[in-house]
This record gives C-alpha cells, sequence and structure tokens, in this order.
C-alpha cells in the first residue's frame, strides 16, 4: 500500500466514524479541534484500524498522535517495520 | 426495688427523682390539718426536697420529715420548713416543697453519695450543660424548622397535576401518531415473518416488525452509529414527541426537565453480535462501544445528551410493565415537584436470534406462522401466545400549569397510578388475580374515581391462555357486573408484545381514544372463550364517549402496573 492509499483508508475511516466529510480532513487538521473527535471516538477508531488493516496503537502512543498525518506517519512506521 | 432514677435540675444539679415514701410530722398543726401526713419524694438535693402529699401543708411551717431513701441506706429525720404548697390537678396531689433545716452532715453525705452514685450509674443521662435551655430552644427550633419544611412541601406539591402534551410512537403497524392511529382504527396488525434472521429451527416464525424506519431521519449520523436498535428507536419517538409537544427547549429550565425511559432488554441486538465475534476473534478483541451500546440506560442518556437535559435520568426495567412505570413515575416525579417536564415512555428492540430463540424456549410465543397477521389474538379462545414486537413510544408529561402558561395542546390528564408485585413466579400471573385486582384498585383510590366512571380498559392483553383469563377474572372481581358493560380491548393484537415500550404504545393508544372519542378493536377475535366473557371491542372499532381510561400493564415477575388516564377538562 503506498502513502496515498494509506491517507485515502484513514480519511475514510476518520469521516465515517466522525461523521464529517471527507473533504474536509487535511493532513495538518487537528483530530479533536478540528474533526471534533472525543475519547470515545479515539478508541472507535483505533478499533476500526486494527480491525481492516490489523494495525494496533498503543495507548502509549496516543500521546503523540495529534493530527491526522501523525496517525499515518504511525501507520508507516508499523507496516514497514512488519515489512 | 428498682433503682432510683435521676434528673437534673434547671442549673444542672441532679436530683433524686422518684416515689420513695417520705413522712411528715407537723408541729401544733392548725386546724383541719393532720399531724402527720405520708406522700413521696418528688425531687431532692441535699438542700431540700419537693413531695408530693395527700393534703396540703400550711407555708412556712416547721415539720420534721422522715424520708425513706433506698433500702441499702438508712432512713433520714430533719426539720424543715415548708417554702411552697399547691395542688397538682395532674396527679391529685399536694406539691409541697421543704428546705432541710438540721440534716447532720452524716445523712448529707448519704444524700450527696446517692446523688453521686446516681450520677454515675445512669449513664444513660446526658451530661447537661448551663446552656441546657439554650440547647432545647435549638432543638424546637429544628423541630419547627422541620414541620415547615413538610408544609412547605406539602404546599408545593399540593394540586400539582399532570398532563400529556405530547405524543411520538414508533410501532410496528405505524410510525408517528397519525400513520398509528389510522392503523388502530383500520385494524392492522404489523406482524409479519422474520425475515432478518434464521428462523427455520424455531417453533414460532413470525414478529411485530419495524420495516421501514431510517433513523438518519431522526438522530444524527454520529450518535446513530454509536448506538443500539432500542436507542434509535427511542431517540426517534422522542424527536416526534418533542416535536409534537412544541416545547422550546432553550426557553425551559433544563435542569426541571426529566428522562424516564422503561426497557425490559436494553441493547441486545449488539450484545449477541459482540458475543459472537468475541467467540469467532477473542474476547480481547470486542468493539470499545460494547458497554455504553448495550447498556439499558444508554437510551435516557443519549436523549438527555442530545437535548441537555439535566433532570433526573433513568431507565426502568420491569419487563412488560416497564413503559407503564417509567410513565407513572414520572408523574410522581412531576407531582412530587421534582421536575416540571419528564420525557418518559418505553422502548424495546428485541428482534435477533438469540433473544427471540430464548423467548421461543419459554413456549410463549404464538405459532400461527401460517398467517402471520392473525397470530395475535388476545381473549379469544385459540389464543395460542403472543408475538414478539419492536417498538417505542415516548410521552410528553408536563405539570398542568406549566402546560397551560405555554398554550401547549393537553392530550389527557394522568389522575392515577399505581405498581406493586406479586412475587409469585418470574413468568406466570397469579392464578387468583389477587394482585392485579389490588393494582387496579389502588391506581382507582389514588385518583379518587369510583370504577363505575371508568369508560374504558386498554388491557395488557396478551394473547395467552394464561393472561388474558386471569386479567378478565380481575377486572369482574374489580368491577362486578359493571365489567361487562366497559369496552376492553387490547393494542397487542396489532402491535404484538413490545415488552418494554408495550405499556408507553397503550398510553399513546389511550390519548388517542380520549382525542379522537373512538376505541380501537381488539382484532383477530374469532372464537368467545367462556373464561373471556367482556365486550372486547372485537374486530371493528368503536365510537363512545369516553372520558376516563385505565390502561393495564403486567411484568414478567409479577410487575403489576395501572395507569388512569382521564381527558382533560380544566
Amino acid at each position: 500500500m503506498d502513502k496515498k492509499q494509506i491517507e485515502q483508508k484513514i480519511k475514510e475511516i476518520l469521516a465515517d466514524r466522525l461523521d464529517i466529510d471527507i473533504k474536509k480532513i487535511k493532513l495538518d487538521s487537528d483530530l479533536v479541534d478540528d474533526l471534533g473527535m472525543d475519547s470515545l471516538g479515539a478508541v472507535e477508531i483505533m478499533y476500526e484500524m486494527r480491525e481492516k488493516f490489523g494495525v494496533d496503537i498503543p495507548e502509549r502512543e496516543l500521546s503523540g498522535i495529534e493530527k491526522v498525518k501523525d496517525i499515518i506517519e504511525y501507520f508507516e512506521r508499523t507496516c514497514n517495520k512488519n515489512i | 426495688m428498682e433503682r432510683h432514677k435521676f434528673s437534673y435540675d434547671r442549673r444542672g444539679l441532679p436530683r433524686i427523682l422518684s416515689g420513695f415514701p417520705a413522712d411528715i410530722e407537723i408541729e401544733n398543726p392548725p386546724a383541719g390539718i393532720p399531724a402527720s401526713i405520708s406522700g413521696e419524694i418528688g425531687n431532692i438535693s441535699s438542700e431540700g426536697a419537693s413531695l408530693l402529699l395527700n393534703s396540703s401543708l400550711p407555708v412556712s411551717a416547721i415539720v420534721t420529715l422522715r424520708l425513706d431513701l433506698p433500702p441499702d441506706s438508712s432512713p433520714i429525720e430533719t426539720k424543715a420548713q415548708v417554702m411552697w404548697s399547691y395542688f397538682l390537678a395532674r396527679n391529685k396531689k399536694f406539691n409541697c416543697g421543704v428546705r432541710f433545716l438540721d440534716l447532720g452532715e452524716k445523712h448529707r453525705e448519704v444524700l450527696n453519695k446517692l446523688i453521686g452514685e446516681g450520677m454515675e450509674n445512669n449513664k444513660s443521662v446526658p451530661e447537661r450543660r448551663r446552656s441546657d435551655r439554650r440547647v432545647k430552644t435549638k432543638e424546637l427550633k429544628e423541630r419547627l424548622w422541620k414541620a415547615e419544611m413538610v408544609l412547605k412541601k406539602v404546599k408545593k406539591t399540593m394540586g400539582r397535576r399532570v398532563v400529556i402534551t405530547g405524543l411520538g410512537v414508533i410501532a410496528p403497524n405505524g410510525i408517528g401518531k397519525e400513520e398509528f392511529w389510522k392503523a388502530n382504527l383500520e385494524g392492522k396488525s404489523g406482524v409479519d415473518l422474520i425475515r432478518d434472521f434464521d428462523v427455520s429451527l424455531f417453533n414460532s416464525k413470525i414478529a411485530a416488525q419495524i420495516k421501514k424506519i431510517d433513523p438518519l431521519d431522526f438522530v444524527p449520523k454520529k450518535v446513530a452509529k454509536r448506538v443500539d436498535r432500542f436507542v434509535h428507536l427511542g431517540l426517534s419517538s422522542c424527536k416526534l414527541a418533542l416535536d409534537d409537544s412544541k416545547l422550546n427547549l432553550n426557553k425551559e429550565d433544563k435542569t426541571k426537565i426529566g428522562i424516564l425511559i422503561g426497557s425490559g432488554l436494553g441493547g441486545a441486538i449488539f450484545h449477541e453480535e459482540q458475543i459472537l465475534a468475541g467467540y469467532e476473534k477473542g474476547a480481547h478483541r470486542l468493539n470499545p462501544l460494547c458497554v455504553p451500546r448495550i447498556t439499558p440506560n444508554a437510551v435516557a442518556s443519549h436523549i438527555a445528551i442530545q437535548y441537555g437535559l439535566l433532570g433526573p435520568n433513568m431507565v426502568i426495567s420491569t419487563a412488560c410493565s416497564s413503559g407503564t412505570i417509567a410513565i407513572g413515575e414520572a408523574t410522581r416525579k412531576i407531582q412530587n415537584n421534582d421536575i416540571d417536564i419528564c420525557i418518559a415512555g418505553g422502548t424495546e428492540a428485541p428482534l435477533t436470534q438469540f433473544t427471540f430463540g430464548a423467548y421461543c424456549a419459554l413456549r410463549v410465543l404464538s405459532r400461527k406462522n401460517s398467517s402471520p397477521q392473525e397470530a395475535s389474538r388476545p381473549f379469544d379462545k385459540k389464543r395460542d401466545g403472543f408475538v414478539l414486537g419492536e417498538g417505542s413510544a415516548i410521552v410528553v408529561l408536563e405539570e398542568l400549569n406549566h402546560a397551560k402558561k405555554r398554550g401547549a395542546h393537553i392530550y389527557a390528564e394522568i389522575i392515577g397510578y399505581s405498581c406493586n408485585s406479586g412475587a409469585y413466579h418470574m413468568v406466570m400471573p397469579q392464578p387468583t388475580g389477587k394482585d392485579i385486582v389490588k393494582a387496579i384498585i389502588d391506581s382507582l383510590k389514588d385518583a379518587r374515581i369510583k370504577p363505575a366512571e371508568i369508560d374504558y380498559i386498554n388491557a395488557h392483553g396478551t394473547s395467552t391462555p394464561q393472561n388474558d383469563r386471569v386479567e378478565t377474572k380481575a377486572i369482574k372481581e374489580v368491577f362486578g357486573n359493571y365489567a361487562y358493560k366497559i369496552p376492553v380491548s387490547s393494542t397487542k393484537s396489532m402491535v404484538g408484545h413490545t415488552i418494554g415500550a408495550a405499556g408507553a404504545i397503550e398510553a399513546v393508544v389511550c390519548c388517542l381514544t380520549i382525542e379522537n372519542q373512538i376505541i380501537p378493536p381488539t382484532i383477530n377475535y374469532k372464537y368467545p372463550d367462556p373464561e373471556c366473557d367482556l365486550d372486547y371491542v372485537p374486530n371493528k372499532p368503536r365510537e363512545a364517549k369516553i372520558k376516563t381510561i385505565l390502561s393495564n400493564s403486567f411484568g414478567f415477575g409479577s410487575n403489576n402496573a395501572c395507569l388512569i388516564i382521564r381527558r382533560y377538562s380544566g
């Protein structure tokens, strides 16, 4: 999966779970401030990631994830490691 | 002999308080007064005593006093001066006060010792301080304050009447009050074969389902994704009810708006999905929203969150009577002045394979799969069980003056409510129906009306052999011959048994019956049962003058509840 595809997939999950227009999700969008994610939303998104891509985001990593691009970066890191 | 008791005088000094004998001899008694008088000690200290005597004493007279104190002390004899003497009407004796004149040192010690001992022996007597009187005043003030509070409460709650000002209903035979009422008058059944899950192995294959409903019509998408179907239905009927009531929530004190919803099972559908997922993938991979989706109080909480309502918020789970009890308890909360408005009702979505299978295993469901719409036939001789259904109904309850002030449309007034338990069986009704009789009578008493004032009974009427028989019996016991004159009909003949929502859907039917002055029928009534011989309004609606309605609900586990709903007439 290349970076564009991952980005698209993650945006889809965010749009679906947080009920926002996918076009409004930018790489620089803040998950909480711009996209209105609450704690339940966060666990839901973690759950979706695990179900769809088999990528587990451990809780200690959560503090480092603030923006959409952080998720994608984390994603690439773990995927590359797996490969 | 009982040990002497101590009390304390105003200054906090101890005295002997008892009925020990005291004799008095008077030197040179004036005419009319005997030389020797007997009596008993009232109070005593080492300075003097008050005595209860059989006759009066001249004040200032010098007398010889003989006291017989407790057996372990020696008798005391002393000269004493009479200080006062008056007649005590209470015990018909003379109360005389005397001051000891020559109480010897020895006797003084005896007395002091007795008093000291008494103080030690009477641990239960609280130590009094000089501020005794102040304490007493404080106590009195507190009692007065409490009494004032009670009076205030009585005044505050007196005359608080509760009316229904909004109806929201999502039933298997109609969504919204207009469609639902039309279906009721047409005798339209909402029962059909189940196609959403596999029922091939079950004896019963039918249910009352809500087919065309899109939660997104009523609920924001973000919420819709996070809740189970019973919350969808609850939120949807709540929106309908609030729209119908025309309440402007922004103008209301939201702390005075409560939510009481009935639900028997909670999020059964998601629960089942997650159990299956857990077995498949492992329990460590359950959905993080499992708990907030399954919990029965999700419905009340979601309503509160959506509308920002800050009053009491709860879900009542008493099986088939949940909806009725929720409305009844909400009525009480408004009557008690806890809140002014309450969103009350019930919601249930039990149609999922395991839950349906569980009801099948209980053998309470109708097996008339050949013609689903005719399966639910309350009071009919061939009835063979109820039809499980899903649905929701919510009513807006409001304090009468509050409703009048904002010019709300008043559907009806709730004038009576009762609930009790038969403490009998988890599934069967008490065969004599005595608990049901009591519930009906209690609701009539609560409404302060005579049985003959009931114009229509919306029965629990589940279509199980036991319920319909016992319910009929109980109605006959309460109403006597008048029972045969009251129209009785069962909404469940059309919408099946929606468990936690049933009572609330039936309350909506009662409001619409009063509003339109037409009684909806009991459909599928073909074969009269000699044990069920009342007027069940068979198959066709009936116009009638309806003022007061009794609505019955009896839940599994012998939970009975009755509501009395009356046309509002000023």
